[in-house]
């Protein structure tokens, strides 16, 4: 099949699932709603007032929230993995949301705002503070003359553990009730937020996928290295910088307000590459949001009926979805280089 | 026409280029030679604004170089570094990344059609769609500097392009530069280890040891005691009625 109409076909497909997916994520609650209610729900005529409660103040904005939390996620994943020149790289793998979780945690605990929806601002802003110290962290790692990448990996390690560290410190000395609010947080769960956050996640989402679709090109140039970057007129460092707090706000978003959900930058980006082995970065960053939008709120879906009544934090299942995968990734790249 | 006056580079408190001058004209193909750690490369990426400069001047029809706006530079010098490793994207895509000086966003119809044209130049449109990472090493050369070609710079600065090929595609590659060069009026570098490729293909040649230019001319005009003096092996050139030949 060309090329164009494989990539067509791709993305007609993730538009069907995901269409599909957010009618799913708008009927599910204690019973599915039918399809008519929803629609009637939808157009509010009134005539089911709790459904419509549900449907617009509920199940609404967390569809909205897997929306752009997938596709943040996602991009951060491609950006990361590209100006890292990194396969592994994503913001779970290298400590940026461990980065942000701290962050948020500070201003949880250490700032006095233990109720979120009070000062969720705080946390916000202690979320993209935490994730930019750990991408400083990275920056400065990969910029060490000889650094492999599974080196990197392991300096990630090492930061998602330094963070973790120091978010248990804060802990230590915390009372009880902002001890549980800091724990619960940490789980990632989509249904933490209302429509303020998501859509503020969602807007954060669009201007991360502009701004690196921006970028698309300059990135095509640095697959090639950074001499050859600088040889075709990119600004290789300011790039760098550039994309690495693009990756750190569409984390922040994420993080500050839904927690810590891993995996989807790392799962995404490899599908599509999978799938189209030599597609540019326009494609690649369009495709893998789509993807990672998809993906999540297809595993928010499933997070929700598989334990029912208990809903399973997203967080927990993306993990257990993602390290296998990652497992992969890491042997494949480990026998390749052996 | 490129000239470069009093050029040094300095590493790590190391000098590694030290006062190097030298021109190349319109149309003419320099040979950068030297034996390994003479300092060949530092001296390409320098010329091309990518390492920083501790004394001396390059300039480019006169005009000095502007290295702090990397696009505008890259508009009139094009750099290809040794030991290029193949990325997965289609030969097309590779080419059409070397008009990305001259476009901010993504690239055009008049892009593509000058990609296009250079590949139909240089016999390797049949491998428009093909994946680079499945051509061989000669044609992933020739793909190399077709870019180079794309860039639609006045300067191209070719670090070791021939490396680890046959001699079949070092003859084609050579010739194509060489031809090229002339065709297009191009100011071309080409930092080479074979002696016999560099005086058969080279309108100029630059002998550097250590930094410093041992011989700076005309490639008819090099001896056997600048490049035995060079090397540290005892070098002679028998010359035929077409060219000189390197014996070693």
């Amino acid at each position: 099949m060309p090329p164009l109409q494989k990539r067509i076909l791709f993305v007609s497909a993730l538009g069907l699932a995901m269409a599909g997916l957010v009618c799913t994520g708008l009927r599910l609650g204690a019973s599915m709603a039918p399809l008519s209610e929803l629609g009637r729900a939808l157009l509010r005529d009134g005539a089911h007032p709790d459904l419509e409660y549900f449907v617009w103040n509920l199940r609404m904005p967390k569809v909205v929230a897997a929306l752009a939390v997938g596709g943040a996620l996602a991009v951060n994943g491609v950006v990361l993995q590209t100006v890292l020149r990194n396969p592994l790289a994503s913001s779970f793998t290298l400590g940026q949301s461990q980065g942000a979780a701290f962050g948020a945690c500070y201003a949880m605990i250490a700032l006095a705002s233990h109720s979120l929806n009070a000062h969720i601002s705080m946390v916000a802003l202690g979320a993209f503070g935490g994730s930019l110290c750990a991408s400083a962290c990275i920056l400065l790692l990969a910029s060490v003359r000889g650094m492999t990448s599974h080196g990197l990996i392991l300096a990630g390690v090492g930061i998602s553990t330094f963070f973790g560290a120091a978010t248990m410190s804060l802990q230590y000395f915390a009372t009880d009730s902002q001890v549980a609010a800091t724990l619960f947080w940490t789980f990632g769960d989509l249904s933490k937020g209302a429509w303020t956050e998501a859509l503020v996640a969602a807007g954060t989402t669009v201007l991360g996928l502009v701004a690196a679709l921006r970028l698309g090109w300059d990135y095509d140039a640095l697959q090639w290295g950074d001499v050859h970057a600088a040889g075709l007129g990119v600004p290789v460092r300011k790039i760098r910088i550039l994309s690495v707090l693009i990756a750190s706000l569409l984390v922040a978003v994420a993080t500050a307000f839904y927690g810590v959900i891993g995996f989807v930058g790392l799962i995404a980006p490899h599908m599509v590459r999978l799938l189209f082995r030599h597609c540019g970065h326009g494609f690649l960053i369009t495709a893998s949001a789509l993807f990672g939008a998809t993906f999540l709120l297809g595993a928010d879906l499933l997070a929700q009926s598989l334990l029912y009544p208990v809903l399973l934090p997203i967080g927990i299942l993306c993990s257990f979805t993602g390290v296998p995968i990652f497992l992969f990734l890491l042997l494949r790249r480990s026998v390749q280089h052996a | 026409m490129l000239s470069v006056s009093g050029l040094g580079v300095t590493l790590r408190q190391r000098r590694i280029v030290d006062d190097v001058s030298f021109e190349v004209g319109d149309g003419r193909v320099c040979a950068l030679i030297g034996p390994n750690g003479a300092g060949k490369s530092t001296l390409a990426r320098a010329v091309s604004g990518l390492l920083p400069v501790a004394a001396g001047q390059v300039r480019i029809d006169g005009n000095p170089l502007n290295v702090s706006d990397r696009r505008a530079l890259a508009r009139r010098l094009a750099y290809l570094p040794q030991n290029t490793t193949p990325v997965p994207c289609s030969v097309f895509d590779a080419v059409l990344l070397g008009r990305k000086p001259h476009v901010s966003w993504r690239p055009g119809t008049e892009d593509r059609r000058m990609a296009r044209e250079v590949l139909g130049e240089m016999r390797l449109l049949p491998l428009a769609d093909a994946c680079v990472t499945r051509v061989s090493g000669g044609e992933f050369q020739k793909i190399l500097i077709a870019r180079t070609l794309v860039q639609g710079s006045q300067v191209l600065i070719l670090d070791e392009p021939i490396n680890h090929l046959d001699i079949r595609n070092q003859i084609e590659i050579m010739g194509l530069i060489a031809r090229l060069t002339q065709s297009r009026g191009l100011s071309t570098i080409v930092v080479l280890h074979d002696l016999n490729l560099a005086l058969r293909y080279a309108d100029t040649v630059l002998l550097i040891r250590e930094g410093r230019a041992l011989f700076c001319g005309n490639s008819q005009d090099i001896s056997p005691q600048d490049l035995s003096r060079a090397y540290d092996i005892p070098i002679d050139i028998r010359e035929d009625a077409q060219t000189r030949h390197v014996l070693y």
